[in-house]
């Protein structure tokens, strides 16, 4: 027998100690059961750190059952990796499970996958395979010093940009703050010299960007700020990529630059046809003009009249030049 | 075949920092100083630039970084395509102000007459 395999004094004992007392005695069967056929699909696996990998599997259960979860959710935990990282096969799953644990597992082992993820599945997808994705992240990001540092910040960025936000939504906020504390620590230890602050301004400014290739470009940012020798470089670099972001998100959502051209010159046909006469430009300002002074007059009947004196000269001035910049070039010929 | 960018100052600034020496990656902060363009600017043309195939990127691949105590960086290359499409490109922006095009246009379309 592999190590760890046997239930009781084996890796499940943490989770055993775990596990509420109002449990039937065939809940807690099946919970051992999930244990061992994730034991015997994990034998001879190590974690990075060198643990035996099935114990990762039992830190998220033992963390479930801690907030109180369902026993097909505790195994659906136990097993959440076996699909991804074994040979064992789904149908086999639910052939032992059954279609609602097997689902949940296999919905993980979706989520996790970056071309079989659906396009927002943040809000799409089934809670309990959101809770299971935030747990295990919670457990990774608990234990992530034995990694690489570069696949750290990956991880990092992608808990602070996609899964504290999932656990914040399902009402996890004190699990929300220890992910994103957990991330902030790896990515920033010592904060250097506002590498933080300027991430964060880039980011919120980075919603305006195709979700799905928002995380490449602010992980090539991140780059770029650390690799900043001071604030002040780091302040100017960031408002920067804010005044040019909108430009950035054009390019990323509306890359048919014939579309662009075609919306422009439809816009741009329309305006010329507006100030094309006097009837049509002042019909369009008239209420605004109107408002304008009427909102004037509300504070001083003197003050409207300025505006009247004023105000239509200017327009019909403005409205000149813009013909004359628009004028079609066919119409000299 | 896709339908080049507009050959504005900035586009032509980022191709020339790739043409001065097309085999070399360079990362988004590098063109930046390159070209003094801000960053701002550089992102987005850099977008445009991939999405028609002028320019191709990757991420930094190995742990020559991890040694380093950094992320990875993501490289952008000129493709060869790209390359001399944007040598004629930059020709002919030269040309219609009528200015000698500089030497390192000479390559293979779009040298200077």
């Amino acid at each position: 027998m592999t190590e760890g395999i046997g239930v009781t004094g084996s890796h499940l004992d943490p989770l055993l100690r775990a596990l509420p007392a109002t449990l039937t005695a065939h809940e807690r069967d099946l919970i051992e059961r999930a244990y061992t056929v994730a034991a015997y699909w994990h034998r001879g696996g190590r974690r990075v750190s060198g643990d035996p990998y099935i114990t990762h599997p039992v830190a998220v259960a033992v963390i479930l059952a801690e907030l109180g979860r369902e026993p097909e959710l505790l195994c659906a935990a136990l097993l959440h990796d076996v699909l991804r990282d074994t040979a064992c096969s789904r149908e086999e799953l639910a052939r032992e499970f059954g279609d609602d644990i097997s689902g949940l597992v296999a919905g993980l082992s979706d989520l996790d996958d970056p071309d079989r993820r659906a396009a927002g599945w943040e809000t799409s997808t089934d809670e309990r395979i959101l809770l299971l994705k935030v747990v295990d992240r919670l457990h990774n990001q608990r234990t992530m010093r034995f990694l690489p540092p570069d696949k750290q910040r990956r991880k990092s960025l992608e808990t602070l940009e996609f899964v504290a936000p999932v656990a914040g939504r399902l009402g996890m906020e004190q699990v929300e703050q220890e992910l994103r504390r957990l991330a902030r620590a790896t990515l920033w230890p010592h904060d250097q010299a506002g590498v933080r602050a300027s991430f964060r301004a880039i980011a919120a400014g980075a919603f305006l960007l195709p979700r799905r290739q928002r995380h490449r470009w602010l992980e090539e940012w991140l780059s770029d700020l650390q690799d900043l020798p001071d604030r002040r470089s780091r302040r100017r670099f960031t408002a920067q990529l804010l005044v040019g972001m909108p430009r950035l998100a054009a390019e990323l959502r509306w890359p048919l630059p014939d579309l662009r051209g075609r919306v422009a010159r439809v816009l741009l046909r329309c305006l010329r046809w507006v100030v094309g006469s006097n009837a049509r430009a002042w019909s369009l300002l008239a209420p605004f003009l109107l408002w304008i002074i009427a909102q004037a007059a509300t504070s001083s009947l003197w003050e409207a009249v300025v505006v009247l004196m004023t105000l239509p000269p200017v327009l019909s001035t403005g409205i000149g030049l813009l013909r004359a910049r628009l004028r079609d070039p066919g119409e000299d010929l | 075949m896709s339908a080049g960018p507009r050959m504005t100052m900035q586009v032509q600034a980022v191709l020339r920092a790739f043409l001065t020496d097309p085999a070399q990656r360079r990362y988004g902060l590098e063109l930046c100083a390159a070209t003094t363009l801000p960053s701002g600017t550089v992102y987005p043309i850099l977008a445009r630039l991939e999405r028609i195939g002028w320019v191709e990127s990757h991420w930094e691949e190995g742990g020559a970084q991890a040694g380093e105590g950094r992320p990875r960086r993501r490289y952008y290359t000129i493709t060869s395509d790209g390359a001399e499409r944007s040598r004629d490109a930059i020709a002919r922006a030269y040309t219609s102000r009528r200015q000698p095009a500089p030497y390192w246009l000479e390559g293979p379309v779009g040298g200077p007459a």
